[in-house]
This record gives structure tokens, C-alpha cells and sequence, in this order.
């Protein structure tokens, strides 16, 4: 039996969508096929690199390791439902300010990620930052851009604290 | 550009959302080897791509069977951990950081957060291999499994000792006894992983125990467990039951580095040999009780 009349209800950047896919098909190839959402990149495809990652009800997640039924009736949130319309995240200005990316092919994965631990907490430490973000690995150079758009996030809060 | 088999529509496999264990076990007698029972899927799904194991016909999802994702604790203070419980969900668990707290630091050094919010802990459990055994196994944690007629209840550490493919039936539990109150303040507990990075590594050795000194400062009870890589992780259960009685020491250290080295049934790969696993799980578990020895008050303890 083929399982082709499965239709994926869910929520993507805040609208509704009913798309027929198989139910076992991965989240990230429906994000990039089926919904042209090629924000979200893919690289390992096992979940290692963080490439893929989404929001799931406001928590991030490998899409390559996501299948479709498991994203039934949830939220899902890519790189393009980051930003408020012409407005960026203050993740993604902090990136852009620090110049935290070299090539660019694991930042939609690190912002991502980063605006996940953003929401919970807007001033977290480097070890806090280095475990959030140890599922997103970027082959170009070193981390620090990254942890000084991390730094940069914070520094109001902090100063205020 | 070639296409995987996977990504192919035709062979996408099938995916069954029972709503009871029966139900899941009736389809898994239906299909057998052909139908895959699944509940995060990550370490599945690593397989598949990796093509260590086929993608089946059929996947048969526990996500809808709201029996196997609970957390409780009864009367007797015994919890009761639902398979399909995601890891990120235990660690997040009041619960599970007051009365588990060696299983939360298990669950915090496996993968990624990203990868944690969507692995259960029975799918760790169920790969033989997983990073929460060894804490499991020192915490005397109890298996149900059913077949879908019947539940029976074994100690983890027999469970371990059937091998999987003589099995059709579905984790329904996990119990962990309860720590009793009055212990508390004599008794240690430590988990490590050692693996070839510091974080989101797979494990080369991992080790836990848990040990509790009687007021003259014998060791009263004595639980170890090592494990890492392709390892089925197991209890030290002979030579805890010799150290039990007696006083921590320069000799007993010395005898629990022989025990583990000779008893830890290592098993080497590309990135790391059996003398490696055996010497590393010894100096791990030999330095940690080195420092219970320290911690509890052992006056003669040496400083190195």
C-alpha cells in the first residue's frame, strides 16, 4: 500500500496549509519542494548539523528528522517566518551587525536556533549559547561572530540588569 | 542529480497511527519484519540514511497512544516514565529534576536540544546501545513490555540480555524505584560520557553508579554500569556485591579498576579499541568513587 492520500494540516509561518503528501515524508524536502520555502537549508540529512532547523510549536527541530504526520495540527516556523515582514529579528540584526556568518549556509539553522533561545532567554551566557546552539555546526571557521551576535542580542538586558 | 530510494513517492513507507498498544501490536503481528514501530524516529531515521537498516513498508507511530507518554509517581514514590516521553520533556520535568536527577543529566548529554525535543526515552532504550542505560541500570529500573495481549515487568538489566530480534512487542514503561529519604544525604551518584567532542558526540564510554556509605563508613550499597558505542551497557553486579561491606580504600579502588577492566564487555570500532573502553570506564569509575571517598568524609582518604 502507498500512502498518497495523506493530507499535512498544519500551521507554516502563521497560515493554515492542507498539502497532500506522503505522511512519512520529510518536513524539510516539503518546506523546500512542496512549499518553496528554501530558507531552510539541507546538508546532513541526519539530523547532525542544524542546517534544517524549524520551530515546532516554538521549538527547534531538525526538519530533515521530521516527518509529516508529526508536524499534524502544530506550528511550524522556518527562517522566512522569522522576521516581521520588512523588519528583522533582533537575532538576525545581531548576525548581520556582528557579522556572524561566513558563507551563509548554516545561518538560516543558527538564527533559527537562536531566536528559539532568544524567546526563553534574551541574555544568555556563552555556555548557555554553546548548548543551545551544539546541534548547528558551521564548516567555514570558528564560532565567534556568532557568539558576539549572541552577546549583542543580550548586552541591554544585561546592562540593565 | 540521483535520487534517493527514500525520496522517492512510491517508496515512501506507509505510516499507521494506532490509538492503543493492542492496536499497535496487532498491525506489528500483521506485517512483521516488514513494519517498524516508531515513536521520535530520530535514531531510525539516522539508520535509514545511513543504510545500516532498510526503510520499511510500514511505520507503525506510538505518538497517538497516550498511555506511553505519562510521568508519574505513585504512593510508594516509584515513577512510572512513558516511552514515548520526549528527552527535552523529562529534563524540563520538576518531577524528574527533584527525584532523577542522574537520568536528567543522562538525557543532557545526549545530541542536541533540537534533536532532544523530538527523541523519546524509550527509543533510546530500545536501541540496546542508548546513553540513558547506564543511568537506568544503576537506578535498578524496572521494563513493561506487552505483546498486545499480555504485560510482564522485568528488571532492565534482564531485559538487556534478550537479544532484539527475538522480540515483537512494545516498551509500555519504565519504572525507577524509589530513593529512600534517609539515604539521601550518604548517597552519590555520577554520570559520565566520554565521547571525541564536547558536546553532541556519540559515547566511546559512559558510566554511572550510585553509592551509599553506612554511618561508619563501609559502603552499604553499590551500583556501576558501563557501557559506550556498540556496547550493551551492564552492572559490575560480582564485584559490588565483594565491595559491599567494606570501607573505601586504597585496596578497593585498586579492585574495582581490575573488575571494570576485566568485566566491561567493550566492543571496539573505527574510533576506539576494547583496552581504550575497558581502561577509560575503569579510571572513570575508580575517580569517582575516589572523590565519594573524599566527599564522605573519609579522614584518611589521600589528597591524590
Amino acid at each position: 500500500m502507498i500512502n498518497t492520500t495523506y493530507v499535512l494540516k498544519c500551521a507554516i509561518n502563521g497560515k493554515a496549509v492542507a498539502i497532500p503528501v506522503p505522511a512519512s515524508k520529510r518536513m524539510s524536502d516539503i518546506l523546500r519542494d512542496d512549499l518553496l520555502l528554501t530558507g531552510t537549508k539541507v546538508s546532513c540529512e541526519i539530523g547532525r548539523c542544524g542546517a534544517c532547523m524549524v520551530l515546532l510549536d516554538g521549538k527547534p527541530v531538525n526538519s530533515c528528522l521530521l516527518m509529516a504526520y508529526q508536524a499534524a495540527g502544530r506550528e511550524v516556523t522556518t527562517i522566512e517566518g522569522i522576521s516581521a515582514g520588512e523588519d528583522l529579528h533582533p537575532v538576525q540584526q545581531a548576525m548581520l551587525e556582528e557579522g556572524g556568518l561566513q558563507c551563509g549556509y548554516c545561518t538560516a539553522g543558527m538564527v533559527v536556533t537562536l531566536t528559539a533561545l532568544w524567546e526563553i532567554n534574551p541574555a544568555p551566557t556563552r555556555a548557555e549559547a554553546e548548548q543551545a546552539l551544539c546541534g548547528n555546526i558551521c564548516r567555514c571557521t570558528g564560532y565567534e561572530g556568532i557568539f558576539r551576535a549572541v552577546e549583542r542580542c543580550g548586552l541591554s538586558i544585561k546592562r540593565e540588569g | 542529480m540521483s535520487v534517493p530510494l527514500y525520496q522517492v513517492p512510491e517508496q515512501q513507507p506507509s505510516v499507521w497511527q494506532p490509538t492503543s498498544v493492542e492496536e499497535a501490536m496487532h498491525l506489528k503481528h500483521k506485517w512483521g519484519d516488514k513494519a517498524v514501530l516508531i515513536s521520535g524516529g530520530t535514531w531510525l531515521r539516522t539508520r535509514w540514511e545511513n543504510g545500516v537498516s532498510p526503510l520499511p513498508q510500514h511505520l507503525i507511530s506510538l505518538a497517538h497512544i497516550q498511555a506511553l507518554s505519562g510521568l508519574a509517581m505513585d504512593a510508594g514514590g516509584q515513577i512510572h516514565i512513558g516511552p514515548s516521553l520526549r528527552l527535552a520533556d523529562l529534563m524540563d520535568s520538576e518531577l524528574m529534576q527533584m527525584k532523577c536527577a542522574l537520568l536528567v543529566k543522562a538525557c543532557a548529554e545526549i545530541a542536541a536540544p533540537s534533536v532532544r525535543n523530538l527523541a523519546s526515552i524509550g527509543g533510546n532504550v530500545v536501541t540496546r546501545t542508548g546513553d540513558l542505560i547506564t543511568a537506568l541500570l544503576v537506578m535498578d529500573a524496572q521494563v513493561v513490555c506487552s505483546n498486545g495481549t499480555a504485560e510482564y515487568t522485568l528488571p532492565l538489566a534482564k531485559w538487556l540480555d534478550v537479544p532484539a530480534q527475538a522480540i515483537s512487542e512494545v516498551m509500555t514503561g519504565i519504572k525507577v524505584p524509589n530513593i529512600d529519604i534517609e539515604d539521601a544525604e550518604r548517597t552519590f551518584e555520577f554520570y559520565l560520557k566520554v565521547g571525541r567532542r564536547e558536546a553532541f558526540t556519540p559515547s566511546v564510554v559512559t558510566v554511572a553508579g550510585r553509592l551509599s556509605l553506612a554511618p561508619d563508613q563501609t559502603i552499604q550499597s553499590l551500583a556501576l554500569a558501563a557501557g559506550g558505542g556498540s556496547a550493551v551497557p551492564a552492572r559490575f553486579v560480582d564485584l559490588e556485591t565483594a565491595a559491599i561491606g567494606r570501607p573505601l580504600s586504597k585496596d578497593l579502588l585498586q579492585s574495582l579498576h581490575t573488575g571494570v577492566s576485566e568485566g566491561f564487555q567493550a566492543v571496539p570500532d573505527d574510533y576506539a579499541g576494547v583496552a581504550y573502553r575497558k581502561q577509560t570506564a575503569a579510571n572513570l569509575i575508580v575517580s569517582e568513587c575516589y572523590k565519594v571517598w573524599r566527599k564522605g568524609g573519609g579522614a584518611n582518604a589521600p589528597k591524590s
